[in-house]
C-alpha cells in the first residue's frame, strides 16, 4: 500500500503551527476506519487507509493533549488515562449515541463588530492575505489586524485571498455580468485539510472535482503553487504543491473552506478542548458558552460555532460520559431554510435550492450530511432576469443574506458513563470592549485600555497561573 | 458591579406594552382609511385626536393590576370597571399621516403578509383566506385593543368606538372578541388545555429618579446573588430597550450589563414598541386525536389516560397545570406553576438537588417550551445571554368557545373556529419574534440539538410532515394544530407620538 502524503492540521485558535506527523497508526490497531467527509467516494482504497491514518493520528494527539497538556487545549491536562475525549476508531459503534451540535452559518463576529447590515456587506468580500481583516480589525488588542502575508521565495508578498467567513461555512457569489444581479450562491463546508490530502495524493481527482463543481476550464497547474511560498499559519509550500487559496477556490469559486480557522483539525482540537472541565460558581462546572470559551481559550469568542461547540461538548463531559465526534468526521450543513427567498409578493422559491455534494437527510432514515449547496435562479425563469428576489424583505444582493438561513453542524458522540473529571483553573479570562459589551476577548492579562473585565459580577477566583 | 437602570417614561408608554391589560375580555379592532385622499387622511388625524385621551398609559393599567392583585389576595373575584385602550399603527398609516419615513425596521415596513410564507412558515396560498392582514389592502391602518372585565361594558364601548371611527370615514375591517377561557380553576389556559404564558421576563428600569424605585418589584434581597438577574424566582430581568425603543438593551454576551441605548429614528418612535398580532386558529380536536394515536404507538400499547397526558406534556414541556417536566417528569405537582428551572445546569434552583437534563431525558429537546426558550442551553445564535435578546412580552387572549371533552369528530362544535389572538411586544420583530418562529419553532435544527419541529405550534414551511424525536422515537404528522388565519405587524407609539401622528 502506498503511503499517503499527510494533510496539514491547523488549530482553530491559531495557537499551533505544528505540522503533525501522519500515518503512524495503521488500521490493524483500530476497531473502525475513519471515512472521508459524508462518505464521499473521492478516495481510492489506498487513500482511504491514508485518510484513516491521518485522522487516527489527529485524534490520538488530541487525546494525549487532553491528558498531558498541550498548547491548543490546556497547559496541564487532566492526567494520564483520564481523558473524556476518545478516539472513535478505537471503539465499535455499539453503545455510541450521536448528538449533533448546530450553529448559524453567518459570521457572528462580523455582526458583533459592525451590526448586521454592515456585516452582510463585509462578509462577501475576499480578504487578501496580509490586508486588514474585518474579523480581526477594529479594537483587536493583540495588535494584529491581518492574518499575515503569504510570501514568495524571495520574500515578496503574494496576492492570495481567503473569505472572512469563519463559521465553517463559506460561499461564492455568481452574478449576471450585465445586470450584476445574483444568479447563484454556492456554499461549501469542506475542510481545507481534506482537500490538501486529496490533491497531494490524487491530483487528477482534485482537478476532476474542480472541473465538475467550479469550471470545466480549470487546468491542473491552476491549482498549484507556481513557486515556493511561506504562509503565516500553515508553514511552507513547495512549488507544485496544492494551493488551497488558488484563484478557482477564491476569486472564481468556492471548492472548499479558505478561512485560516476553518479546518477539520481545528474541529477536532476544539471538541477535545471542550472536554476539559472548568470550575463554575459554587459547586457547578462552568458551562455558559461565552464564559467557558473565555476561560478555556479554545477558539473565537465571538463566533456562533466555537463557543457553542465547546460548551455542548463540555456539558456532555459533565455527565461523566466519554465524548468524541461521529465517523465520518466532518463539518456539515445540517439544514437550510429553502423558503427564505421569495418573489416580490412574498411567495417562497424553494425549488431554487440544490444539494450538490454530500447527502440531504431523510427523516428517520439517514442524517443530513451536506457538503455543498447552491441557491440558483434557473436560467429559464425569465421573470427574474429583470426583477429582484427577496430575502428577509430585502432584495438579494449579497450571499451573506442566505448564509443567515443555513444551519451548520458537527455530530458529537457519547459513550459510557462515569464520574466527570475535576475542574481545572481557567487558562484565560474574559475581557470586553468598553465601547461594545457584546465583543469578548480572552486573555490572561488586560489586553489594553479599551478593555475591561467581562462578567464583572461573577465571583472572582484566585489565579493559579 | 451595579448598573444604573434607566427611568421609564411610564406616563408616555402605552399600558398594554409593559403591564398588559389583564382583563377578562379584549376586543380587537382593525380600521382602515377610506382611501389615500387628503380628506381621508385629515379625517383619520381628526379621529386620532378624538380617541387619543382614551389610550391607556402604563400608569393607569398598572394601578388596575395592583388593585386586581389585592382583590385576589382578599379572595374576591376580579371584576373592575376599567376600560382600557391600546392603539397601534401600520407602516402604511405612518406614511400616510406623516409622509415618507425612514428608520423603522424592515419587518414593520414590509408588513406581516409579505413575510408570512418566507419567515413565519405560513402557507402562501392561504394568505388570501386570512380574516385580516393577508394582503396590504386587508391590513388595518390602525389596530386597537379594547379591554374590560365586563363583556357588556366592553361591547358597548366597542360599538361606540366603531361608530366614532365610521363618522371619521374609517372602515372597520376587522372586529373580534377575545376572552379568558371559562376554565376550571383560574384564567390563563389556552384551547389545547395548557396553562399559558407562565415564562415571563420582567423589564428593568425605575419609575422615578429615586434609587431603587424599580418599575418591576424585586422579591429577592439585594444581597442575594440572583438579585441582579431575577425580579423573582424564575422571572429573569431584561433591559427595557429589548421591548421599548430608546432604552438600554441586552448584551449578547452577558445578561447583566446593558448595551447603551441608541436614539431611535424617527425620534418620535421613542417609548414605542413593535406589536406582532397573529390570529392563530387552533385545531383542538385534531390535536387531541394526534396525542391519543401517537401515544399508542409511542407506548406500544393502548395508552392509559395518564399516559396520554404524559405524551401531551412531552410535546409541550409542561403538564397541563404548568408543572415543568424538567422538575417533575412523572406527574404534575399541585403547587403553582413555576418558571424557576433550567435545562442543563444541575442543582438549579440552588439547593434543589435537581440533576441537569442535557440529553432531554426528562424534558424532550423538541418540547415546545424548550424550542422557544432555550434558557441555559445557549443556542445556534450565541451564548446564554444572547437568548434573552429574543425575549418578547406576550399579551394574547383566546377567542372562540372551548371544545368540550366529548365533542364528536367532524361535528359543528369540532369544526368551530377557536384559537388565540396572539399579541407580543418587542423592539425588533426580526431579532425576537421572527427569530423564535423561523430559527427555532419551524426549524428542525435550532436552537440546540436537532430533534425536530416544535410540534405544538410550529409549521413545516415546506408543507410536508412535521416530526420530532421523543425518547429516541420519531413522531410525525402532516396536520398542523395551529394555523395562522390573520395577522399584522404594527407599531405601538407613545402617547406623545400619537400626538405627532395626529397633528400634521
Amino acid at each position: 500500500m502506498a503511503k499517503a502524503v499527510p494533510a496539514r492540521k491547523e488549530s482553530r485558535a491559531h495557537t499551533s503551527d505544528a505540522r503533525r506527523n501522519a500515518g503512524t497508526r495503521g488500521l490493524s490497531t483500530s476497531k473502525r476506519q475513519f471515512q472521508p467527509p459524508a462518505n464521499v467516494d473521492d478516495l481510492s482504497r489506498a487513500l482511504r487507509h491514508g485518510w484513516h491514518d491521518q485522522m487516527y493520528t489527529w485524534f490520538s494527539d488530541a487525546v494525549r493533549e487532553v491528558e498531558l497538556g498541550g498548547p491548543g487545549i490546556d497547559p496541564a491536562g487532566v492526567g494520564k488515562g483520564r481523558s473524556q475525549f476518545y478516539n472513535p476508531a478505537d471503539f465499535s459503534e455499539h453503545g455510541e449515541i450521536a448528538l449533533p451540535i448546530v450553529w448559524s452559518g453567518f459570521p457572528r463576529g462580523l455582526v458583533v463588530r459592525y451590526g448586521r447590515d454592515a456585516a452582510v456587506e463585509l462578509a462577501d468580500l475576499l480578504v487578501q492575505w496580509g490586508d486588514q481583516d474585518p474579523l480581526l480589525s477594529g479594537d483587536n488588542p493583540a495588535g494584529y489586524r491581518d492574518e499575515g502575508t503569504i510570501t514568495g521565495s524571495s520574500g515578496t508578498p503574494l496576492q492570495y485571498y481567503y473569505r472572512p467567513q469563519d463559521e465553517y461555512l463559506e460561499w461564492h457569489v455568481d452574478r449576471d455580468p450585465r445586470t450584476q444581479r445574483i444568479t447563484r450562491v454556492t456554499f461549501t463546508c469542506e475542510a481545507r485539510d481534506y482537500w490538501t490530502f486529496l490533491a497531494a495524493n490524487d491530483r487528477d481527482k482534485a482537478v476532476e472535482l474542480y472541473q465538475k463543481y467550479i469550471s470545466p476550464e480549470v487546468q491542473p497547474e491552476d491549482l498549484l503553487f507556481s513557486q515556493n511560498v511561506r504562509t503565516p499559519l500553515d508553514g511552507s509550500f513547495k512549488r507544485g504543491e496544492y494551493n488551497p487559496w488558488n484563484a478557482w477556490n477564491t476569486i472564481y469559486g468556492a471548492m472548499h473552506l479558505t478561512h485560516p480557522a476553518n479546518t477539520l483539525g481545528a474541529e477536532i482540537t476544539l471538541a477535545a478542548a471542550g472536554t476539559i472541565p472548568r470550575k463554575g460558581f459554587g459547586t457547578t462546572y462552568l458551562s455558559d458558552p461565552a464564559r467557558l470559551i473565555c476561560c478555556s481559550a479554545f477558539g473565537g469568542e465571538n463566533r456562533s460555532s466555537d463557543p457553542q461547540i465547546g460548551s455542548s461538548v463540555n456539558k456532555l463531559m459533565q455527565l461523566g460520559a466519554q465524548v468524541s465526534l461521529q465517523i465520518p468526521v466532518a463539518l456539515y450543513i445540517d439544514s437550510y431554510d429553502e423558503n427564505c427567498v421569495t418573489d416580490d409578493r412574498g411567495k417562497p422559491l424553494p425549488s431554487f435550492w440544490r444539494v450538490l455534494r454530500g447527502q440531504k437527510g431523510i427523516v428517520g432514515k439517514r442524517p443530513s450530511r451536506i457538503l455543498r449547496l447552491a441557491f440558483e435562479i434557473p436560467q429559464g425563469e425569465a421573470r427574474f432576469r429583470n426583477s429582484e428576489v427577496f430575502v428577509d424583505g430585502k432584495p438579494l444582493s449579497r450571499g451573506g443574506q442566505l448564509a443567515t438561513h443555513v444551519h451548520m453542524k458537527l455530530i458529537g458522540t457519547i459513550r459510557g458513563s462515569g464520574t466527570p473529571n475535576k475542574p481545572l483553573p481557567c487558562r484565560s479570562y474574559g475581557w470586553r470592549l468598553k465601547a461594545n459589551h457584546d465583543y469578548l476577548f480572552s486573555s490572561l492579562t488586560n489586553p489594553g485600555p479599551n478593555f475591561e473585565r467581562a462578567f464583572p459580577h461573577d465571583p472572582r477566583r484566585k489565579r493559579r497561573h | 458591579m451595579a448598573f444604573v437602570e434607566p427611568v421609564l417614561d411610564i406616563h408616555d408608554i402605552q399600558g398594554n406594552i409593559l403591564n398588559g391589560f389583564n382583563k377578562h375580555h379584549q376586543n380587537m379592532l382593525g380600521l382602515r382609511m377610506r382611501g389615500r385622499r387628503k380628506t381621508d387622511i385629515a379625517n383619520a388625524r381628526e379621529w386620532l385626536r378624538s380617541v387619543l385621551p382614551s389610550v391607556t398609559p402604563v400608569t393607569i393599567s398598572r394601578k388596575s393590576k395592583q388593585r386586581a392583585k389585592e382583590m385576589i389576595r382578599a379572595g374576591h373575584p376580579v371584576r373592575l370597571d376599567d376600560l382600557f385602550t391600546a392603539l397601534s399603527v401600520s407602516f402604511e398609516a405612518v406614511e400616510l399621516l406623516v409622509g415618507p419615513t425612514t428608520g423603522f425596521s424592515q419587518a414593520f415596513v414590509d408588513g406581516q403578509w409579505r413575510r408570512a410564507a418566507s419567515i413565519l412558515g405560513d402557507d402562501h396560498d392561504g394568505l388570501s383566506r386570512w380574516k385580516v392582514g393577508g394582503t396590504e389592502e386587508s391590513t388595518p391602518h390602525f389596530f386597537i385593543v379594547l379591554a374590560a372585565d365586563h363583556a357588556a361594558r366592553l361591547d358597548a364601548a366597542t360599538k361606540s368606538f366603531c361608530a366614532l371611527a365610521n363618522r371619521y370615514g374609517l372602515h372597520v375591517i376587522y372586529e373580534e372578541a377575545g376572552a379568558v377561557l371559562p376554565n376550571l380553576d383560574f384564567g390563563g389556559y389556552e384551547h389545547f388545555g395548557f396553562l399559558d404564558n407562565i415564562a415571563k421576563v420582567r423589564v428593568r428600569g425605575r419609575q422615578s429618579a429615586r434609587a431603587g424605585d424599580y418599575y418591576t418589584r424585586r422579591s429577592r434581597a439585594a444581597q442575594d446573588p440572583l438579585f441582579a438577574e431575577f425580579a423573582a424566582p424564575g422571572q429573569p430581568l431584561i433591559w427595557p430597550g429589548q421591548i421599548i425603543l430608546g432604552y438600554d438593551r441586552q448584551s449578547a454576551s452577558d445578561a447583566r450589563p446593558p448595551i447603551p441605548a441608541v436614539s431611535p429614528i424617527p425620534s418620535w418612535s421613542r417609548n414605542g414598541s413593535y406589536l406582532v398580532f397573529r390570529r392563530l386558529r387552533q385545531h383542538v380536536g385534531e390535536f387531541r386525536q394526534f396525542v391519543r394515536d401517537s401515544a399508542e404507538s409511542f407506548f406500544s400499547h393502548r395508552p392509559t389516560d395518564f399516559e396520554i397526558e404524559k405524551f401531551a406534556a412531552m410535546l409541550v414541556g409542561r403538564w397541563r397545570n404548568g408543572t415543568p417536566l424538567v422538575i417533575s417528569p412523572n406527574a404534575p405537582l399541585n403547587a403553582q406553576a413555576t418558571n424557576e428551572f433550567l435545562y442543563q445546569r444541575p442543582n438549579w434552583p440552588p439547593g434543589s438537588g435537581l440533576p441537569g437534563d442535557t440529553l432531554g431525558t426528562r424534558c424532550p429537546v423538541s418540547a415546545h417550551i424548550r424550542k422557544v426558550n432555550p434558557r441555559d442551553q445557549g443556542s445556534d445564535l450565541g451564548p446564554e445571554a444572547d437568548s434573552l435578546r429574543r425575549a418578547i412580552l406576550r399579551r394574547g387572549i383566546p377567542y372562540g368557545e372551548p371544545l368540550s371533552p366529548n365533542a364528536q369528530p367532524g361535528s359543528a362544535e369540532w369544526k368551530a373556529d377557536r384559537g388565540l389572538l396572539f399579541l407580543c411586544y418587542q423592539s425588533s420583530i426580526e431579532n425576537a419574534f421572527e427569530t423564535i418562529v423561523q430559527d427555532w419553532m419551524n426549524s428542525t435544527a435550532g436552537p440546540t440539538t436537532p430533534q425536530g419541529f416544535d410540534m405544538l405550534v410550529g409549521q413545516n414551511p415546506a408543507r410536508q410532515a412535521r416530526f420530532c424525536i421523543l425518547d429516541g422515537r420519531n413522531i410525525s404528522t402532516t396536520v398542523a394544530f395551529v394555523e395562522a388565519t390573520g395577522g399584522g405587524y404594527f407599531f405601538t407609539p407613545a402617547l406623545s407620538a400619537l400626538q405627532v401622528l395626529a397633528a400634521k
